[in-house]
């Protein structure tokens, strides 16, 4: 888990649910090139994802994994996939508030349509060059977290 | 009299003429007979009376003057009649006064008697009185043998009873002839008639002798042999044909593919035909002392429908083990084949449906495959276009993040060999969406609206605004149809095909150009070029997946786009073809229906 060097009180936090190693990587690079000032925490699959959020287990420290501010989900993972976390979060009455961005590679029309469907906030195909995922990570966090008021956060 | 009535007509006949002839000629002899006894009694008073008054008239004298001499003479006179036994004379006084004797008459005196004649036993007794002018003179008293007179009746009797005898032997034979006149056609009709019994055949005539009644039978008797003859020519003609009818029924039945069945009332089999025999061994549906070998499961047709079929065609379907202990599917209908008032019987055909239900079971199955294997191939996309460009995006990324970190410490061949991965990479990102396209465009639900070729043409045009201006192109086009289909993939194909076209231009200003022609219910559109063109020898190939004519270093792309156009204008129930010369350039013929 990687977490970047910023107070963590202050700043917002990024939850990243990847199941791809190298593709985790490279969003941490991506958000570290756009120079994004935000907490990104990272879990590896949808199961995991849930537990974070509901802080089961070791995420039950709060300190440690705070409450995301924003969620950026994956589809195609192992377990638990993005849709199906994502229709979870929805259906939770504290957690369907917390604004969620698909970003996959995916670019099926139906992944498009469901995500939208189940209530993503967003639906973004990870570009395949560095500089442009640089630009859509800095294009995020523009909009997430500069122009957007995001609601209050809950406690876990 | 049964005994009577039992005889032969001809004796019979004979019988009765004989006793009626014979009745006649005696009852007539009997009445005769008495009437001429009779005739000769009177005679033979008659003739004594007169010789009495004769003798009477020469005795008057004697008694008058007391002669008894003369008297006797005269009485003596009475030999010349030899019936005359005796004669004896009173006077007045009731006295003996003279008598007669015939030697053969008796001595016995004769009993006086006033009446005049009278007999008694086989004599005459004629008392005469002798009268001369009123005055009474005595009485004569002739005794006459009537032996005469009874040797004549004898006489008569016994000629009678000749004439009898021999008219009895006439009658006999003339009834014998007479009766023949009768009983012979008659008997002549009884025999042909045991004869025609007997032979059976009808085609013997009687030829008949006289008009009257028995001809009249006769002639009857023609004629109804005549309407036997010929109803049993109908009959033997209906026999015939019902026995040919018989045969076809059964040579039908024989030669027919498929069951048939007669069932009773009772919903037993009366009937089943060969093939159910050949197949089901149901020769022991009908005949229960006949057992069959097969599984005990199911030896029968179903009865279900039975009580339906007594009224109305019943249709069922059935499965039975047939002889070789195979499952077979059959399809059954039932229908009432009415015979009386009062009885219906249920026929029945049946038909082998296994194949069919086979073949059915192959569809169902292969269908199912078709969709697993759909659903694999959906599985598939999915894959192609996550799993397999993911690695590709990953090898891109980190290749740029490999040269940005490098920055100045990489040389340029390295930066060089960095390139040629990148671009192996998003080539290959590109083949997998090809790819996908294609396939999606073989397998995705297309439309069936109305969709203006006009709008479509003109958003692409907007969409290659930048490339038609790069390439200096002249895109013409005006009142396109409206054609039946999915607007999206019809997009999709004027696309391709105009990038096609721009993408290989020749060194002539590209003008492309769009004409319609209509046929019955479909648009012929010529989508056409003046672009390098395609030589004869790829114009099948071209619209083959990966069909590449260029180099990659000549022409980008994958070689998919115009077998995406194909499968869309298919999937359109249209065609697509080409016309083009090379370095003249090249013409899209595309059938489209109308909306």
């Amino acid at each position: 888990m990687y977490t970047l060097e910023h107070n963590k009180n202050n700043i917002a936090v990024t939850l990243l649910v990847e199941d791809n190693i190298a593709d985790q990587q490279l969003t941490v690079r991506a958000f570290k090139k756009g120079k994004i000032n935000t907490n990104l925490q990272i879990v590896n699959d949808g199961q995991e994802a849930m537990d974070y959020l509901l802080g089961v287990g070791k995420y039950s420290n709060q300190e440690e994994y705070p409450w995301p501010d924003l969620i950026l989900l994956d589809i195609n993972m192992p377990k638990k996939d993005g849709k199906q976390v994502l229709k979870e979060i929805r259906q939770h009455p504290d957690l369907k508030t917390i604004p969620v961005v698909m970003l996959t590679t995916s670019d099926q029309e139906n992944d498009v349509l469901d995500s939208y469907k189940f209530g993503a906030n967003s639906y973004i195909t990870k570009p395949v060059r560095i500089n442009d995922f640089i630009d859509v990570v800095n294009k995020l966090e523009e909009f997430w977290f500069t122009l957007s008021l995001l609601p209050p956060k809950k406690q876990k | 009299m049964k005994y009577f009535y039992n005889l032969s007509i001809k004796t019979k006949i004979s019988l009765i003429i004989i006793s009626i002839s014979l009745f006649a000629v005696i009852f007539s002899f009997f009445v005769i007979s008495i009437n001429n006894v009779q005739t000769f009694k009177n005679d033979l008073v008659l003739q004594n009376s007169l010789t009495a008054k004769l003798i009477s008239e020469y005795l008057i004298y004697a008694i008058a003057f007391d002669d008894t001499k003369d008297a006797v003479e005269t009485l003596d006179k009475l030999n010349t009649q030899p019936f005359v036994l005796k004669a004896e004379l009173y006077d007045s006084k009731g006295k003996f006064f003279a008598s007669y004797k015939n030697k053969k008459a008796s001595r016995k005196n004769l009993i006086y008697k006033n009446s005049s004649f009278n007999f008694s036993g086989d004599k005459l007794h004629i008392y005469e009185s002798i009268h001369a002018d009123g005055e009474f003179f005595g009485t004569l008293h002739l005794l006459i043998t009537t032996e005469y007179l009874n040797q004549k009746v004898k006489d008569y009797f016994f000629l009678m009873l000749i004439i009898i005898f021999v008219m009895s032997l006439f009658v006999v034979f003339l009834a014998n002839s007479f009766q023949n006149i009768i009983t012979k056609p008659i008997l002549k009709l009884a025999s042909l008639t045991q004869e025609i019994s007997k032979t059976n055949d009808y085609t013997i005539r009687i030829n008949k002798f006289f008009d009257d009644e028995i001809g009249i039978l006769y002639e009857g008797f023609n004629e109804m042999l005549e309407q036997i003859v010929k109803n049993e020519t109908n009959t033997r003609k209906a026999q015939t044909a019902l026995i040919k009818s018989e045969e076809q029924f059964s040579i039908f039945m024989q030669m027919l593919p498929a069951g048939a069945f007669i069932k009773n009332a009772d919903y037993t089999y009366k009937y089943v035909n060969k093939f159910l025999i050949d197949e089901f061994d149901a020769h022991y549906w009908v005949d229960k002392n006949i057992t069959s070998n097969l599984p005990s499961e199911r030896k029968q047709l179903k009865n279900e429908g039975d009580i339906e079929a007594l009224e109305n065609v019943f249709h069922l379907e059935d499965s039975l083990y047939d002889n070789k202990n195979e499952l077979r599917f059959l399809e059954t209908w039932k229908f009432p084949i009415k015979r009386h008032k009062t009885e219906t019987l249920i026929g029945g055909f049946t038909i082998d449906v296994t194949k069919r239900k086979n073949a059915e079971q192959k569809v169902k199955y292969y269908i199912k495959e078709l969709e697993r294997n759909n659903s694999d191939l959906e599985e598939f996309n999915y894959v192609a276009s996550h799993d397999l460009r993911e690695p590709l995006r990953t090898i891109t990324s980190y290749c740029d993040l490999l040269k940005e970190d490098l920055g100045d410490e990489l040389n340029k061949d390295s930066s060089e060999d960095i390139n040629f991965i990148t671009d192996a990479a998003a080539r290959m990102n590109t083949l997998i969406q090809d790819i996908l396209q294609l396939s999606r465009a073989g397998r995705v639900e297309f439309e069936q609206e109305a969709v203006d070729l006009n709008v479509i043409m003109s958003n692409i045009v907007k969409d290659l605004k930048l490339k038609i201006e790069e390439n200096l192109a002249e895109v013409k086009y005006s009142n396109l149809p409206i054609v039946k289909g999915d607007a999206v993939q019809l997009s999709r194909v004027f696309q391709n095909l105009l990038t096609n076209s721009l993408k290989f231009k020749s060194e002539k200003k590209p003008i492309i150009e769009i004409t319609t022609k209509l046929n019955d219910d479909f648009y012929i559109l010529n989508f056409s070029d003046n672009g390098i063109g395609i030589e004869k020898q790829y114009h099948m190939q071209i619209f083959s997946a990966f069909k590449r004519l260029h180099s990659r270093e000549e022409y980008e792309g994958t070689g998919i786009g115009l077998a995406i156009c194909k499968k869309i204008i298919e999937r359109h129930n249209g065609s697509i073809s080409l016309e083009s010369e090379k370095n003249i350039g090249t013409k899209f013929i595309i059938k489209l229906n109308k909306y």
